[in-house]
C-alpha cells in the first residue's frame, strides 16, 4: 500500500512536470498578490519514537504512517514573502506498547484483568501557520515555507484490576492522562511546487519534514483493594519524532490584486 | 397598549412554563430478596469458585447466593420514559460473620466481620467493599435480571495457622411498616483451610 502511493505521488508530480513542458508558454501571471487555498492528499511517514521506551501509557495515539489529507490556505506577494495557514489530517495509532502485555511482564505471578477504556481515535490533526516564499517562474510557481503549529495527541484512561494468585490480595491500576487536549508541537519545513493551468486554478505537488516534540503525562493512581491505600505515581514521555508527507492536490487562486506593489502596499495595509 | 400584546406576552410565558417544567413521575419497583444460600469460596485464581474441598486460607471466602424475584415475572421491563428504580421490598441491612471456634486472638461466637470485605464487581472496576455499611448496592439495583444473585465476601485477616475452621453467618433486614422478621442465619460446615 504504501508502495503505490509512494508511485501515484510520484507519477502525478512528474505529470505536472510534463504537461508544464509541454504548454510552456511565456506568460507570467500579471498578478501581485493574492489569497489562495489548496486541497491535496498523498502519503506521510513518522517514526514512531515511543514505542521504544518500555514504558506503557495506554491509549495514547499519536500521528502515524499513512494516507493523509492537506488544507492549506494563505496570502503571498508576487515578490515574494507570503503567510501560509495549514491544517494536515494523518492516520493515529496507538502509540506506547501494549499496556496488558507490560502488566503481565511486571506482575507475574499475578491475574490481570485489563479493561482498555476508549480505543485510538483517528485521524489526529495537525495545525500550523508560518511564512512562505515565491519563486515565480512562467506558469510555475516554486513556494518553499517554514511553519509552527501543534499537532494532535490523543490519551485516554484506562484501568487494571491485578490479583495476587493464591490470595485475596488485588489492586486496582488506574490510569489517567494528565494532558488528554495535548497538541505536541511541530515545526515544519516545506515546498510545494504549482503549476498554472489557468488564471485561478492549478496543480501542485507538496513535500513537508516535520519535527514534532512530544511530553506526555500519565498519573497511575494503584489502589489496594483490602485497606485502599493509594500509591500514586507520573509516567512522563518526553520524545521527539521525524516525519516527512508529500502530496498532490488543486490550487485555487481565490482573489488577487494586480496594482503594482506600492498600491497594493496601499491596498492591503 | 393593544391588548393583544397583554395576550401575547400572557401565551408565552404559559408556553415557557409548561414547556420548561414538565415533572417526570418517578416509580419503583419492587423486589425481594429471598430463598439465601451460603457456601465456601476458593478464590486463589483469578476469579472466585465454590468448593467443598480444603481452601488456601489466604484465598478464603464465602458465597451468599440469593433469589432476586418480583411477581413471578421472569425479568422486570422498565419503561425508559420514566424514572424507575429498583428498590429491595426489605432492604438487606446488615451481613455478620462469626467464628464458632475461636482462632489466633479470636474468641468462639466472636463477630469477625471487620476481617471480611465483600468483593463488589462492576463492568468496569473491581472494589473490596466493608462489611459495615455498604449494602445499597444490593437494595438499589441499576439493573436486575430476575434470578440468581450472589454476594462474595473474602476473608482478608485470615486466621495465622492452617486447621480445620467453622464459620457462621447472619444476615439481617429492614423491615419498612411491615413488622416481620426475615433475619436468616447460616451455620457453615466445618472448613480445612490449609
Amino acid at each position: 500500500m504504501k508502495t503505490f502511493w509512494l508511485v501515484f505521488v510520484l507519477c502525478f508530480a512528474v505529470s505536472i512536470g510534463g504537461f508544464a513542458q509541454k504548454d510552456s508558454i511565456p506568460l507570467r501571471p500579471a498578478w501581485a498578490a493574492g489569497f489562495y487555498g489548496s486541497l491535496s492528499g498523498g502519503y506521510c511517514f513518522f517514526n514512531q519514537p515511543l514505542k521504544n521506551t518500555g514504558i506503557a501509557a495506554p491509549n495514547t495515539s499519536i500521528a502515524s504512517s499513512g494516507g493523509l489529507i492537506n488544507l492549506a490556505g494563505g496570502l503571498f506577494f508576487r515578490n515574494h514573502f507570503g503567510v501560509v495557514v495549514d491544517i494536515s489530517f494523518y492516520p493515529a495509532q496507538n502509540a506506547t506498547i501494549d499496556l496488558k502485555s507490560a502488566l503481565i511482564a511486571e506482575y507475574q505471578g499475578y491475574a490481570v484483568t485489563y479493561q482498555s477504556g476508549e480505543q485510538v481515535s483517528s485521524p489526529v490533526n495537525h495545525l500550523s501557520v508560518g511564512v512562505s516564499y515565491a519563486f515565480p517562474y512562467r506558469r510555475w510557481c516554486f513556494q518553499p515555507a517554514v511553519l509552527f503549529g501543534s499537532a494532535e495527541v490523543v490519551a485516554a484512561g484506562a484501568s487494571a484490576q491485578i490479583k495476587e494468585i493464591g490470595t485475596n490480595k488485588a489492586f486496582m491500576m488506574q490510569y489517567w492522562p494528565e494532558n488528554s487536549e495535548y497538541r505536541a508541537r511541530t515545526l515544519t519545513l516545506g515546498g510545494r511546487a504549482t503549476w498554472y493551468v489557468g488564471r485561478y486554478f492549478g496543480l501542485f505537488a507538496n513535500t513537508q519534514f516535520l519535527g514534532q516534540w512530544y511530553d506526555i503525562q500519565f498519573r497511575v493512581d494503584k489502589t489496594a483493594l483490602i485497606d485502599h491505600s493509594v500509591e500514586k505515581k507520573t509516567i512522563q514521555l518526553k520524545k521527539f519524532a521525524v516525519g516527512a508527507t508529500a502530496s498532490v492536490g488543486v490550487f485555487l487562486q481565490i482573489a488577487r490584486w494586480e496594482q503594482s506593489g506600492k498600491n497594493l502596499k496601499k491596498l492591503l495595509f | 397598549m393593544p391588548r393583544f400584546i397583554y395576550t401575547l406576552a400572557f401565551g408565552l410565558v404559559g408556553l415557557f412554563l409548561f414547556g420548561n417544567f414538565q415533572c417526570i413521575e418517578e416509580c419503583e419497583y419492587p423486589f425481594l430478596l429471598r430463598d439465601w444460600n451460603a457456601a465456601l469460596l476458593d478464590n486463589s485464581g483469578s476469579e472466585p469458585l465454590v468448593t467443598d474441598s480444603a481452601i488456601p486460607r489466604l484465598a478464603f471466602g464465602l458465597r451468599l447466593s440469593t433469589q432476586l424475584s418480583n411477581d413471578g415475572q421472569d425479568t422486570l421491563r422498565i419503561s425508559e420514559t420514566e424514572e424507575c428504580y429498583l428498590s429491595a421490598l426489605h432492604p438487606l441491612r446488615k451481613i455478620q460473620l462469626f467464628a464458632e471456634q475461636g482462632f489466633d486472638s479470636v474468641k468462639s461466637g466472636e463477630d469477625i466481620s471487620l476481617r471480611f470485605r465483600i468483593r463488589h464487581r462492576t463492568n468496569s472496576s473491581l472494589d473490596y467493599l466493608s462489611l459495615d455499611n455498604n449494602y445499597n448496592y444490593f437494595n438499589y439495583q441499576a439493573y436486575a435480571p430476575i434470578g440468581a444473585f450472589d454476594i462474595d465476601l473474602l476473608l482478608v485477616e485470615p486466621p495465622s495457622q492452617p486447621g480445620a475452621y467453622h464459620f457462621s453467618v447472619k444476615i439481617q433486614f429492614d423491615s419498612i411498616g411491615i413488622l416481620l422478621n426475615r433475619d436468616t442465619f447460616f451455620t457453615l460446615p466445618t472448613i480445612q483451610l490449609q
